[in-house]
């Protein structure tokens, strides 16, 4: 097991450190940060002035040997805009991308576990092919579509829910519901189809010849193995909703991390850039390394075959 | 386009229910306990010598003064100077104003705003708007309540650039606690204090009841970022936010059926213009030559992409300035709608065949860019110039047009001046050494003009000289000029306040109807 982890973590760090390489050379690739840095009203000193308190007339092999001496200290810089070290804003945002990102958890397993359950319970019947609609509907609505409509009727039309905003738990119901829904809608059908799978094993015809319940086979037996498949993809899915709420965030003026890096774009801040793509990759890293471990744990079939390798 | 199509889509459809449901429904109460304003985005650092961006400059000008202050109709007027004047030609001296505190209860003195400027002036700084103030060469304490600035030579509007920049900072408090104190929790003398920063969520502010110019009507502002355009009009026909700015064309007629909140349109700084890629052009391409130039300009119809596209908001502009601009000599007049003159114009030079012009345009960096291009592109194609739109990303086309390296024939753009001088932006865009200037090598008589409205001795001058320049702007018209970009306020229907031309959102001077 301790060789098993060393591994995974290993490649972890390797992974990383090739986004951060990669980060450093796209957005160098796409030109002069200093013509953006300024608005319209800057002179030419101006420019020149900044392009040498950033050390961004140094050669360019010179500012990665910097940068990754920086990140490695896990001093990300300091933001272009906004005067203040890049750390101390993302963390800012964490917390509020991870209360998001875990109602949106919450929503997706609930929706999504509940919808593939009953689906595989009565399949082929009417009630599998609603809920299977229903899944289809999840995955195809933009999200922002469906945004903007629970905004009209449980914001405007109702008044039950506040419109946008970072506050209470009212402000988190819509956001995740958004959020939560699109990946509930794949995890209903993964549900389904693993349930359906496990269903048709042996063990299960024993459980039924044993007498027990129908209720009590789905859950007790069926449920629990079936859920190991959608274990690993909600680990994925945990890590895409840590870094990939940009949009929802936007309609819902969530204050997270998908704003921080999109208003850095738009504002050609690097150094916030550059630090949000890190911590995200070392966030998703982070929970598929955990999730790697759990299943290693959970199946020891998967270390021997990983020492193998 | 996808996403903003779809979004007005929704907007009318919450419209609809509304109508459906009726006025009568919910009360407001009628004084809300805070006034809620709310900006696309969130100010990037409180510190008022680090950014120029408008969103943090409309905010922290509750927090801050200046020197000089601005009225709605960019009069000058008393801020933290009582008085100024001109004691020789390079030199400015203001009287300060006593009994000042700051936010923290320090007082302001005569050695707060030599430290302010200094500290604006300072390249280790890195205030991206130090380049206005250039010319500013030393700021120097006469006692406690008189500063004298020098200038490095005659510089007569002086007191009209620290009507937008120049706010003050308190110099004990810096000192002590350094930059990113202030960045984090803003300290200024202005009529609102600092209370909370919920960062890309919120700014909470209190009225400051010691302010020299008398307790603010209103007690408590917050604003909010909400980068959805659609859902800050939700938020603002539901009453939970009471004043939007830049309100986007599309959303105009929604906002005005609504019956929830009023459209109030402010006079604008912001002109729009396709501006002509003239960066060395060879005499055998059609815009070297002057009557191709002038021909598109007759061949738009301002007042028909006005009436469609910006739904009637905006006026036209003659020359690149607007009427609220000193020294805009708006009698000079412009190019009106003429097609037959366009193509007589075209046939004279020499292309009676039409002409071939592409145009790159940005789509969302500023209120109907890509639509208003579109626009100007057809009815260009009727007095046959076969027009091509490329749309492009913002920082793509800065570059580009920096770095002079355009592809296409003109660039579409649009440029402000926050100061409010008729000058200025030629000055950026046409004047051939300008930072943002496709005019190259330019015209040496222009250029000239444009330097003597900068080193202008006095007012008069420079209006004179400024009129001359958009003369010559129209003879050899560097650029379409279109219109003046909208700048449009969704309001709560009992909320008083007057939009300004330079977008601040200064509280001070709203009131509860």
């Amino acid at each position: 097991m301790g060789e098993f982890a060393l591994r995974r973590l290993l490649l972890s760090l390797t992974a990383l450190f090739g986004v951060v390489s990669i980060v450093f050379v796209l957005l160098h690739a796409s030109g002069d940060p200093v013509t953006l840095l300024v608005s319209q009203d800057a002179t030419r000193d101006d420019m020149e002035r900044i392009r040498q308190a950033y050390g961004l007339d140094q050669p360019l092999g010179v500012q990665y040997v910097r940068y990754l001496a920086r990140v490695a200290r896990g001093d990300l810089g300091y933001s272009f805009r906004q005067g203040l070290p890049v750390a101390e804003l993302i963390l800012e945002r964490l917390r509020a991308t991870f209360e998001l990102a875990l109602a949106g958890l919450v929503v997706a397993v609930g929706v999504g576990v509940s919808l593939g359950l009953v689906a595989a319970a009565w399949r082929g019947s009417l009630w599998d092919t609603a809920a299977m609609t229903v899944a289809l509907l999840g995955t195809s609505v933009p999200s922002f579509w469906l945004g903007l409509l629970l905004i009209i009727v449980f914001g405007v039309h109702l008044g039950w829910l506040p419109i946008s905003g970072y506050g209470g738990l009212a402000h988190l119901v819509m956001p995740a519901v958004v959020l939560g829904g699109f990946y509930g809608a794949q995890i209903s059908r993964l549900t389904r189809a693993s349930l359906l799978e496990v269903l048709a094993q042996d063990y299960i015809r024993t459980a039924r010849a044993k007498g027990l319940s129908g209720g009590a086979v789905l859950l007790r037996h069926g449920l629990r193995n079936g859920l190991l498949p959608i274990l690993t993809v909600l680990g994925l899915d945990f890590g895409r909703m840590l870094g990939g709420a940009v949009i929802v965030e936007s309609i819902f003026a969530w204050p997270g991390m998908g704003r921080l890096a999109v208003q850095a774009v738009l504002a050609r801040d690097f150094p916030v850039v550059q630090g949000v793509t890190i911590v995200g990759a070392a966030v998703f890293l982070s929970v598929n390394f955990v999730i790697d471990l759990l299943y290693g744990w959970v199946d020891p079939r998967l270390r021997a075959s990983a020492a193998r390798a | 386009m996808g996403v903003r199509a779809v979004s007005a889509g929704v907007i009318a459809a919450i419209l609809l229910m509304f109508l459906g449901v009726g006025t009568s429904g919910r009360a407001q109460p009628r004084v809300p306990e805070a006034l809620v304003v709310a900006q696309g985005v969130d100010i990037q650092t409180g510190d008022p010598h680090k950014t120029t961006l408008t969103h943090a400059m409309n905010v922290l000008a509750n927090i801050y003064d200046t020197l000089v202050r601005r009225d709605a109709d960019l009069n000058l007027h008393p801020g933290l100077a009582v008085s100024w004047r001109a004691v020789d030609s390079t030199t400015w001296e203001f009287r300060l104003r006593q009994g000042v505190r700051f936010h923290n209860g320090e007082p302001f003195t005569a050695q707060a705003v030599k430290f302010s400027f200094d500290r604006m002036l300072d390249p280790r700084t890195r205030w991206p708007g130090a380049g206005a103030l250039r010319l500013i060469k030393s700021v120097t304490v006469v006692d406690d309540y008189t500063v004298r600035f020098t200038t490095e030579r005659p510089w007569p509007l002086l007191p009209r650039f620290l009507g937008y920049y120049g706010m003050i900072v308190p110099p004990g408090y810096l000192t002590q606690n350094g930059d990113e104190a202030l960045a984090r929790q803003p300290v200024g003398t202005g009529p609102y204090r600092f209370v909370r920063w919920v960062r890309d969520d919120r700014v909470e502010l209190e009225a400051n009841p010691a302010y020299w110019g008398g307790r603010p009507r209103i007690g408590r502002v917050i604003f909010r970022a909400i980068p959805s355009e659609s859902s800050r009009l939700a938020e603002l026909l539901t009453g939970s936010v009471h004043l939007i700015n830049l309100v986007p064309p599309e959303l105009f007629r929604p906002l005005q059926l609504s019956g929830r909140a009023k459209l109030v349109p402010g006079r604008s700084l912001s002109v729009f213009f396709v501006i002509y890629n003239l960066v060395n052009i060879p005499p055998s391409k059609p815009l070297a030559d002057r009557r191709v130039r002038q021909a598109l300009n007759y061949a738009v119809d301002r007042q028909a992409i006005l009436a469609s596209v910006m739904r009637g908001v905006g006026s036209p502009v003659g020359t690149f300035c607007t009427e609220v601009m000193l020294g805009c000599d708006t009698s000079v007049g412009g190019f009106s709608y003429n097609p037959d003159r366009a193509r007589a114009l075209l046939r004279e030079a020499g292309y009676a065949d039409g002409v071939d012009f592409s145009i790159t345009t940005t789509s969302g960096a500023y209120p109907g860019d890509r639509d208003i291009t579109l626009a100007v592109a057809d009815q260009l194609a009727r007095v046959g110039v076969r027009a091509r739109v490329n749309v492009t990303e913002y920082g793509v086309q800065l570059r580009t047009v920096q770095a002079r390296q355009l592809a296409e024939d003109g660039w579409f753009t649009r440029f402000t001046d926050f100061f409010g001088l008729s000058y200025i932006i030629p000055f950026r865009a046409f004047y051939s050494r300008g930072e943002w200037s496709l005019w190259r090598p330019g015209n040496s008589q222009f250029d000239q003009l444009v330097e003597s409205a900068d080193a202008a001795t006095d007012e008069a001058r420079m209006r004179e000289v400024s009129r001359r320049i958009q003369a010559m702007y129209l003879e050899e018209a560097p650029a379409i000029s279109l219109f003046t970009a909208p700048n449009v306020y969704g309001m709560h229907r009992s909320l008083e306040w007057t939009p300004r031309p330079d977008l601040l959102l200064t509280m001070v001077d709203a009131a509860w109807k």
